[in-house]
């Protein structure tokens, strides 16, 4: 039984990453292995070429790796790629299925890191290769702890909810960052991005949302930009995880209402990052003067 | 139920090898379709996502594809292409990558979502220029990058907003393009859209199946012009210009080569790319590189 996201979870695959939940406690939901339909689901309606829907349930397909049956917020099918290692499946199923449970339970999250600051979160939210990932790296060398990585979900109370105790950091982020990375393996075999422990730069406990910053756009200079409003929707919207399968899930009302309680409670902006090279410590800078000019 | 129905739209590929013309020719799309009284501010030009968009590839797989290596990447873009051919009328995307193919036969780009392609070339002598600049690296490296088969951008090692793409040298990139069996495609060379922009970009905005009358092609054209382009780079930055390079818009002309190249450097480019640059008109007889030379 494993602690992740404010969920308990019964998993029959192992998931060292993840905190083991109290003995007393009761599974929330559960992660089994199973047979799942390779073609997708009788029925259902499908979003993508590997995704389907159908009435609270969301097949997934990764080709050679798994398919994963989502159901009802409350179980996670995995039918594994014959062949395929288990860090490669654990990888994926604490990624989109794992985001698509919690989105079936009303939890939506955004597509984003999130870092302690004081007593509330930020989230720096992007797309892959925006940088998320090395800004938190950032943050973590200053003493600031992570939440997070790429996944963060928000309670009732618009709280983000910690994850494991783990960030996904590239062999060169971490050496200008200055990390000692001895001993650390990568994420999968293949793929250059390691699998770094937090230790104590984790956070464990749920923090309120205070900020969004949103990284991508492309500018002459570094700005930063709040949205208010009816404006906040639309980067809420790009930025929420796997915002096509949540649509393709009907759980649109859902989510504007969270949108709208987001806005209510953080300051959400938008990043332009200079076209030039720029350090992650001078994003750092910027970010953390902007919190603590406006609050 | 794998059925992945009738694409009802498709992609037009506005394809080239960097620093060859395409984002000028996007600018002139994107004011060709607005139509508006003023010039598209360059930071605005969404014809469509460019083909290794991390962005677009992960949205419609639905997984996120940092957590793979280039070879499942390039396995699943043919069914995003294939995807998003259904879901969008037409779309225009930029594409750098080489018109390559998966071992079972299947093009990068998707056979089944492809309409057709605008392939945009330029004489490879200036090229090299601008791809030193863009690529903050000297001439010499840059002609090397273009005569390597194997040569890639957005490699692993690092975790890009793109996908690897592979760009083969620069005449591979250019034979894969206008060669490749069973793909409808309009050559469109740089210097023309220079020299002759109406009928050039008439001619390209037919095969686009977008609006080509001639007073609407006559604003795109003046409304995408180079000086334009530059000016509202220097106003106001370009989003799409890379970290190394000092301006994305730097010349804008045919024939800078001369300025910037020495004889070996003309020579390496000769001899690695005579074939195709002979082909293209941007060699003579006697193999000696032709014209061009006027600037805008």
């Amino acid at each position: 039984m494993y602690r992740l996201y404010g969920l308990v979870i019964d998993s029959e695959l192992p998931l060292p990453e993840a905190l083991a939940a109290p003995p007393e406690a009761r599974a929330q939901a559960r992660v089994r292995l199973g047979d799942v339909a390779p073609d997708g689901l009788a029925g259902g309606r499908r979003l993508g070429p590997f995704a389907w829907s159908g009435p609270g349930v969301l097949w997934l397909s990764v080709p050679g790796v798994a398919r994963f049956l989502v159901r009802d917020g409350q179980e996670i099918v995995v039918d594994p790629h014959h062949g395929v290692d288990e860090d490669t499946v654990r990888l994926f199923l604490l990624g989109s299925p794992l985001g698509v449970l919690l989105a079936q339970r009303g939890t939506f999250a955004l597509h984003g890191n999130g870092i302690r600051l004081g007593d509330g979160c930020l989230v720096c939210c992007g797309t892959s290769g925006a940088g998320k990932s090395t800004l938190a790296a950032e943050f973590m060398r200053r003493g600031h702890q992570v939440l997070t990585d790429d996944l963060a979900p928000l309670d009732d109370e618009c709280r983000v909810l910690p994850g494991t105790a783990r960030l996904k950091l590239l062999p060169d982020a971490a050496k200008r960052l200055k990390l000692s990375v001895d001993g650390v393996r990568a994420v999968r075999p293949g793929v250059a991005k390691l699998d770094l422990e937090l230790g104590a730069a984790f956070c464990a406990e749920p923090a309120p949302l205070r900020w969004v910053y949103v990284l991508g756009r492309r500018g002459r200079e570094l700005e930063i930009t709040t949205v208010r409003g009816i404006e906040c929707l639309a980067p809420l919207r790009v930025h929420t995880y796997r915002f096509r399968l949540v649509k393709g899930m009907a759980l649109l009302s859902e989510h504007l209402e969270v949108c709208g309680r987001i806005a209510d409670v953080a300051r959400i902006s938008v990043v332009t990052l200079p076209t030039r090279r720029i350090a992650p410590e001078a994003v750092a800078d910027s970010l953390l003067a902007d919190v603590a000019a406006h609050g | 139920m794998a059925n992945q129905g009738a694409a009802v739209g498709g992609i037009y590929w506005l394809a080239s090898y960097p620093k060859s013309g395409n984002t000028w020719f996007r600018a002139f799309v994107q004011n060709l379709r607005s139509d508006g009284e003023a010039p598209v501010d360059i930071n605005e030009i969404h014809t469509g996502s460019i083909a290794g968009a991390r962005g677009w590839i992960d949205d419609v797989l639905g997984f996120d594809t940092a957590n793979l290596t280039d070879e499942e990447v390039d396995r699943l873009r043919p069914h995003v292409y294939r995807w998003s051919a259904r879901e969008e009328e037409i779309g225009y995307h930029k594409i750098h990558d080489a018109y390559t193919r998966l071992p079972d036969g299947e093009p990068l780009a998707s056979r089944d979502g492809t309409l057709g392609a605008v392939y945009i070339v330029r004489n490879p002598l200036d090229v090299a220029c601008s791809f030193a600049n863009h690529m903050g690296c000297t001439i010499d490296e840059a002609i090397a990058k273009m005569g390597d088969p194997d040569f890639q951008m957005a490699r692993r090692g690092g975790l890009f907003r793109q996908a690897r793409q592979r760009l083969l040298s620069w005449s591979g990139h250019v034979a894969s393009w206008i060669d490749s069996p069973g793909l409808r495609r309009e050559v469109v060379r740089y210097e023309d859209m220079l020299f002759r922009p109406l009928e050039t970009f008439t001619r390209a905005a037919r095969f686009l199946e977008l609006p080509h009358d001639a007073p609407r092609v006559e604003k795109a054209v003046r409304f995408a012009a180079f000086d334009e382009l530059h000016r509202q780079e220097a106003e106001h930055g370009f989003a799409e210009k890379s970290a190394r390079a000092s301006r994305f818009f730097r010349r804008g002309e045919a024939g800078g080569w001369k300025e910037e190249l020495n004889p070996e450097q003309v020579a390496r480019v000769i001899a690695g790319h005579g074939p195709m640059m002979r082909r293209l008109g941007y060699l003579d007889a006697g193999g000696q590189p032709v014209g061009g030379g006027r600037r805008r």
